[in-house]
């Protein structure tokens, strides 16, 4: 047949030029006929061709196309200029209706034209499924291409599931149409082939048709001229690119027309169960090269932990040197060795007995240098086995299951600590470990419960912990794992950090400390860039290109510089743009590749590479990008949009190594070949599409992470939405100050309190600036957190919101008070707050408000102001139900009755407060109610055991809820006891305790007693030890200068009385014990009648002997009234004092007697060996030898009972000496 | 066969012969050698119309190869796997692995019956990513 447009004559069976491409058949606009491109009139219906046939095609491929998807549509208008001529690589496919004249004759031309509309709709929609084109219309027949004008990866594979969609569609189609219009055998036959072909488009505006022209496309013909009913045939080509993906039959020999030689054909069947692999270059990629000698120091530190011993390693190295690599393949050989379970077995802690040791990652990502514990979070949740989707009970059953087995004893210590550091909402005993807890005091806990955990998991089996781009840990992270190094040195822990050599950064501190501390244990491994000889051979490893020429080579080599990375990009993108092709069986450059330019840096590279994506891959990496390094397919899906075309996206990026699976239980989680992949891709989005993708990935963690606040709020903030972001900002620094990460609390709280300049949200302002200034006070930047609370005043105003400006005036009275000591400015800030707070009736701040009054005026020592305020707290929490504020007041109204000596209304008050306590389960008021009230009750009453006992128990308590103020005050009261009953070791070890628990909750007042004690035990073990004694004294009074220095400091200046008295240095007794009689300290009522006689003894010593007596009447006065028996037996060994003093020896003895006796009662050891070595003076003073020397002994007795209570042999040693001086 | 054969077969063996291996690098076959080779198996490829592939010498057959085999691994048509089995089991190869697409119950009865372990339709490469981490 003549081609009318170039009159080329063409064989007989051609539906197109074979010269020009040009169709040589024609279809007839009314019945679909094929008619020859010459025919005037249809052989069919008798249409008249000439004048309207050209109209009604186009009107049906425009509509046809009009369903193509969005991405293609824009690809064809937008890409016409690349179209024109373009020589490309397609896969071709024909489909035609089987029989279709005969069809067409038996029926009404317009019922067939409908028919054949249907059939061009299931075609079509299989064609668009898979981004193909329709490109024309051919009578019944469709053609259509794959890889024009959207290229794929598997444009091949594409085509033949489209091919095998449209025949089941068409097979159902029949099935309808022999139902509905008894039309029988509606069958479609399908043909495709692949090759070169040039595609151009024509038409118009409105619609686009293409034109493929060369044997590819008359090939493709053929095959669907003679495949069988329904069936997908094709030719050699197709087959050679997709037979590992589906099963086909053949190859069937075929004689073509016109041509010498057969072809063969394949007839396709159906989809493998499992896909081969598809491209030989799969396995490109490189072997580890240059790095033997750090393999081999990491076999060997494995080989030394399965021996038990720990060790460090450092794996250092600029980006793309390999260091991820080097970890891949080590951990890949342990696998192989069967060290290690592999990626088949299930990996969590649980389930792999059979290894020889563990192995658990914790990477950590750039965006996430400011979210506390990320890489702990990551690793720990992997060794527990957590999955998403599970709820926080399930969480933490599996978190407390997994320590009980190794830790029951410590079960309580770790489980709640590690549960609350992955971000598990607690509940029950667990909650109340962590609920009570100051910001520093969580991280505390949690370090030594992830230390305690992992030390017992490393115990039973060895351990590997790798902790990957430790560049970009947050800094508690940083802080955490220089923590576990000590580890090393007693359990087979090997700790592998990597990171890049950069000195400024804090990772750099993690290669410092072990490399100073550890030089014993420590590998550090820094990886240099390949020598040229490794690149060479990195470079022939990578590709068998004999004929590479020198000049491309040597490019390679200078660009790469020794960077594996930049070598394995290098030659991808040589690949990527064809400039390195496959002839037969070799790869060979291509002339162009003498002209190439290897872009400068290797960012330049990765972007060349990502320019020749085709558009669907690119948009998937460029999404996958703004998610971040690590990706899950779900949260893919949920941004791009793409169904179907995402998993071939993904497929297709994996072959190119740009991204690799990293795991798919229990979801599929993807991760960006190399970091620099990511940052590219990220880089080359529009910065439109950008916000909309970052917006996307919001909304989605919205809905399946809702407490990933940190992140949510990254991605919001991206997209621009601050105020969406907002919320989020807000909850991230509660949950960083909650971890004490104050700096990134602070940066959260900083961000949300700017947003919060443009937007009104009167609840979200008043907890970013609460929780920006609580972060600046506990970061102690006083300053900082006075003038947040002043905006917030400020802040508050604006909004007329009353309570908002109550809890600012609250807090600002805090740190006024508890910081700066400015105490009338603090109370100035309260009165404000108190008359706002009753005008809006706001309960909380009235709560807030009278806490702090309270803990002012108890500082500060006015007793009866605190009780006011307690009493008015109750009555508030009585009458409006603030639970809080009453139980507040409750336990603190128990103690100030204590401290006011009203001892039975305060053991009252603290039963009614723990009942209450316990009611609402507030262990916390429960606690404090238990150690000074109940335990100063028994104590009073000499009740030294009860006491004893008492006191235990509130510290017990406040131990596990982490309560550390509460504990420092029990301990600093158990150390009383314990040196009033003479067990000294045991007062040193509870005084150092109050030291420690004090300074960890502040309590400064706390640690200036717990110090000065410490300084009259040692003194009080040996004279010897003044020194000493005298150091422990300075150091207290310096701490009590402070403004809340004083609530204990009664007892320090009696105790401090009593030294100067022993050292005859009366003046300053006198004065001392006049302090603690007058000064305001809290305590000055528990101590009064112990001052007093301290004063006596002054007096005595004066020679004042009726002040002495008078002062000795007022204290036994005092203590009787309140039953304060713990007193009696000094008053009454002072009543000695004087009467000695006075010359009545009688009197003398009689009141040392009943000191004897009650002190003796009370089990006060050492009061009993004082009086008895007294009572031996006096009577050896007075001749009475006998009985002086009975009393001696009995003395000695005591003493040696003392001793006896020493564990420590050099202390003992020290009282033994020191209590055989004094009798001599 | 379990994934724990297949493990312990992938650990014990160290040289692959490898049947119908092309040196045209868009044939599945030279990237799985390429990458088993990189894993350290020794691979000798066992191909008429090659010279050398991977820059090892190819032979025609596997009685030609002068070495101890202990995997024979064939990427051949399944009709023409029952001739190479029977040379695998004259060499003393230990397992026979028919690439992924490749499947012959009667050449696997065979192999089996004469002592050989045999691995059908599954993909080396794949298998060893599998097991071992990518």
């Amino acid at each position: 047949m003549k081609c009318l447009q170039c009159a080329h004559e063409n064989s007989g069976d051609a539906r197109f030029c074979e010269e020009c491409g040009r169709p040589l058949e024609q279809t007839c606009p009314n019945c679909s006929q094929g008619v020859s491109i010459k025919a005037k009139f249809c052989r069919n219906c008798g249409y008249d061709l000439g004048k309207v046939s050209e109209p009604v095609a186009a009107t049906r491929l425009i509509s046809l196309q009009q369903a193509a998807p969005a991405a293609i549509h824009e690809k064809i208008l937008s890409s016409r200029a690349h179209i024109e001529g373009e020589r490309k690589q397609v896969t071709v496919l024909f489909t035609d209706i089987v029989g279709s004249t005969g069809l067409a004759e038996r029926l009404d031309p317009e019922e067939w034209g409908e028919i054949v509309s249907g059939a061009h709709q299931r075609v079509s929609e299989a064609v668009y499924r898979y981004e193909g084109t329709i490109a024309q219309l051919l009578g019944d027949g469709v053609l259509a291409f794959f890889g024009a004008p959207l290229t794929h990866e598997d444009d091949a594979e594409r085509a033949v599931r489209a091919a095998l969609d449209i025949s089941r569609a068409i097979v159902d189609y029949s099935r309808e149409l022999a139902a509905k219009k008894g039309i029988q055998n509606f069958q479609m036959r399908m043909g495709l082939n692949t090759g070169l072909v040039v595609v151009g488009s024509i038409g118009s505006n409105l619609h686009m048709e293409y034109l493929a022209i060369g044997d590819a496309v008359n090939l493709a013909a053929r095959m669907e001229q003679t495949a069988g009913p329904d069936t997908v045939q094709m030719a050699e080509n197709t087959y050679k690119l997709v037979a590992p993906l589906f099963d086909c039959e053949g190859p069937f020999a075929l004689e073509l027309k016109g041509k010498s030689e057969q072809v063969q054909a394949y007839r396709v069947l159906r989809p493998k169960d499992e896909r081969g692999s598809l491209r030989g270059i799969e396995g490109l990629g490189a072997p580890l090269i240059g790095r033997e000698k750090e393999m081999g120091l990491l076999r060997e530190a494995i080989n030394g932990l399965l021996q038990g011993r720990g060790q460090l390693v450092s794996v250092m190295g600029e980006a793309g040197l390999g260091k991820s690599r080097l970890m891949t393949e080590l951990r890949k050989a342990l696998v192989f060795d069967g060290l290690l379970p592999g990626p088949t077995d299930e990996a969590d802690i649980a389930s792999v007995g059979n290894s020889q040791f563990l192995w658990f990652e914790g990477r950590s990502f750039s965006y996430e240098s400011s979210t506390g514990y990320a890489p702990f979070n990551r690793l720990l949740t992997s060794l527990f086995g957590l999955r998403q989707g599970e709820t926080d009970a399930e969480k933490y059953e599996k978190v407390r299951d997994q320590v009980a087995q190794v830790l029951p004893e410590q079960l309580l210590d770790v489980a709640p600590y590690i549960a609350a550091m992955l971000g598990v909402q607690l509940t029950g005993e667990a909650w109340e470990r962590v609920r009570y807890l100051q910001p520093p005091q969580v991280r505390e806990r949690v370090f030594r419960a992830v230390q305690l955990y992992l030390e017992r998991v490393a115990t039973n089996k060895p351990l590997v912990l790798v902790f990957e781009d430790l560049h970009w840990a947050d800094p508690i992270s940083l802080d955490l794992v220089q923590q576990l190094m000590p580890l090393t040195d007693r359990v087979p822990l090997l700790l592998i950090g990597v990171f890049r050599p950069a000195r400024q950064e804090p990772s750099w501190r993690v290669h410092e400390v072990a490399n100073r501390d550890y030089p014993h244990r420590y590998i550090p491994l820094l990886l240099e860039p390949l020598t040229e000889s490794d690149t060479r051979t990195l470079v022939a490893n990578l590709l068998y290109i004999e004929d590479l020429p020198e000049r491309v080579h040597n490019l390679i080599l200078t660009k790469a510089e020794g960077n594996p990375f930049f070598v394995e990009e290098v030659i991808r993108s040589l690949l990527d743009a064809h400039l390195i092709v496959r002839d037969d069986s070799h790869w060979r450059a291509t002339k162009e590749i003498e002209n190439i330019a290897v872009p400068n840096t290797l960012a330049g590279v990765i972007l060349s590479r990502l320019d020749r994506l085709d558009e669907t891959s690119k948009q998937v990496l460029q999404a996958a990008s703004v998610i971040g390094r690590e990706f899950s397919l779900e949260a893919l899906t949920a941004i791009s949009e793409r169904g179907e075309s995402l998993e071939k996206a993904l497929a297709d990026l994996e072959r190119r190594e740009l991204v690799r699976e990293r795991g798919r239980r229990p979801q599929r989680v993807y991760i960006f070949k190399h970091v620099l992949t990511q940052e590219t891709a990220y880089g080359s989005l529009l910065l439109s599409t950008c916000r909309e993708l970052h917006r996307r990935t919001a909304e989605f963690l919205e809905q399946t992470i809702p407490d990933g606040a940190s992140e949510i709020a990254r991605h919001f903030l991206a997209a621009r939405e601050e105020v969406r972001a907002l919320p989020y900002l807000v909850q991230a620094g509660e949950r960083a100050s909650f971890a004490h990460s104050l700096k990134e609390a602070i940066t959260f709280f900083r961000k949300a309190v700017d947003i919060l300049e443009s937007v009104r949200d009167a609840s979200l302002a008043r907890r970013a600036f609460e929780g920006l200034g609580g972060g600046l006070a506990l970061s102690f930047d006083v300053p900082g957190a006075v003038d947040t609370f002043h905006r917030m005043i400020h802040v508050a105003e604006t909004y007329e919101n009353l309570p908002m400006k109550v809890s600012a005036l609250n807090k600002l009275a805090r740190v006024t008070a508890l910081m700066q000591g400015r105490f009338p400015e603090a109370e100035v800030h309260l009165g404000e707050a108190e008359r706002l707070a009753l005008l809006c009736e706001d309960l909380p701040g009235l709560t807030e408000l009278h806490m702090s009054y309270c803990s002012i005026r108890s500082i500060s020592g006015d007793i009866d102001g605190a009780l006011a305020h307690q009493r008015t707290a109750i009555q508030i929490g009585k009458e409006k139900i603030a639970t809080e504020l009453k139980l507040f007041g409750m336990s603190h109204c128990a103690n100030s009755l204590t401290f006011m000596t009203h001892f039975d209304e305060a053991l009252q008050q603290a039963d009614d407060a723990i009942t209450a306590a316990e009611k609402e389960g507030n262990r916390l008021h429960k606690t404090w109610a238990m150690v000074m009230p109940v335990t100063w009750y028994h104590l009073r009453l000499g009740d030294l055991e009860t006491a004893r006992r008492e006191g235990q128990r509130g510290i017990d308590s406040a131990t596990q809820i982490g309560a550390e103020d509460a504990e420092s005050a029990g301990d600093f009261l158990l150390g009383h006891i314990a040196r009033l009953q003479g067990r000294y070791e045991e007062a040193i070890a509870w005084q150092r305790r109050a030291t420690n628990a004090a300074r960890a909750s502040g309590f400064l007042f706390v640690e200036a007693g717990a110090l000065c004690a410490l300084g009259s035990l040692y003194w009080e073990i040996s004279d010897k030890n003044r020194e000493q004694a005298e150091e422990f004294y300075s150091q207290s009074l310096k701490m009590m200068e402070s403004p809340f220095g004083l609530v204990l400091a009664a007892q320090s200046w009696t105790d401090m009385g009593y030294y100067a008295l022993a050292r005859g240095q009366v003046d300053k007794a006198w004065e001392v014990f006049q302090k603690a009689l007058t000064e305001r300290s809290t305590f000055r009522y528990l101590l009064r009648p112990a001052a007093l006689v301290g004063s006596a003894m002054a007096s005595v010593a004066q020679g004042d002997l009726e002040e002495a007596a008078r002062l000795s009447k007022e204290a036994w006065a005092f203590a009787e009234e309140r039953t304060m028996r713990l007193y009696y037996p000094i008053i009454a060994r002072g009543n000695a004092h004087i009467a000695a003093a006075k010359g009545d020896t009688e009197m003398a003895l009689e009141s040392y007697d009943q000191a004897e006796s009650l002190a003796l009662d009370m089990g006060m050891r050492p009061l009993v060996w004082q009086v008895r070595s007294d009572t031996a003076r006096l009577l050896s003073r007075s001749g009475r030898n006998d009985e002086a020397e009975v009393l001696r002994r009995k003395a000695q007795e005591m003493s040696d009972e003392i001793a006896a209570l020493f564990k420590d042999t050099s202390l003992r040693a020290e009282f033994v000496h020191s209590a055989m001086n004094m009798r001599a | 066969m379990n994934d724990g054969q297949i493990k312990a077969i992938l650990q014990t063996s160290r040289t692959i012969a490898s049947v119908g291996l092309s040196p045209n690098p868009e044939r599945p076959s030279l990237g799985v050698a390429y990458y088993l080779k990189s894993q350290g198996y020794r691979i000798i490829p066992v191909n008429p119309n090659a010279d050398r592939v991977l820059d090892e010498k190819s032979y025609a057959d596997l009685p030609s190869v002068p070495e101890k085999v202990d995997v024979v691994q064939i990427f051949r048509r399944p009709e023409d796997v029952p001739p190479i089995v029977e040379q695998a089991i004259q060499i003393g190869a230990k397992v026979v692995w028919m690439q992924e697409g490749i499947s012959n119950e009667e050449a696997a009865n065979r192999a089996e019956a004469a002592g050989l372990q045999v691995v059908m339709n599954r993909c080396m490469m794949q298998e060893h990513r599998r097991l071992f981490g990518r």
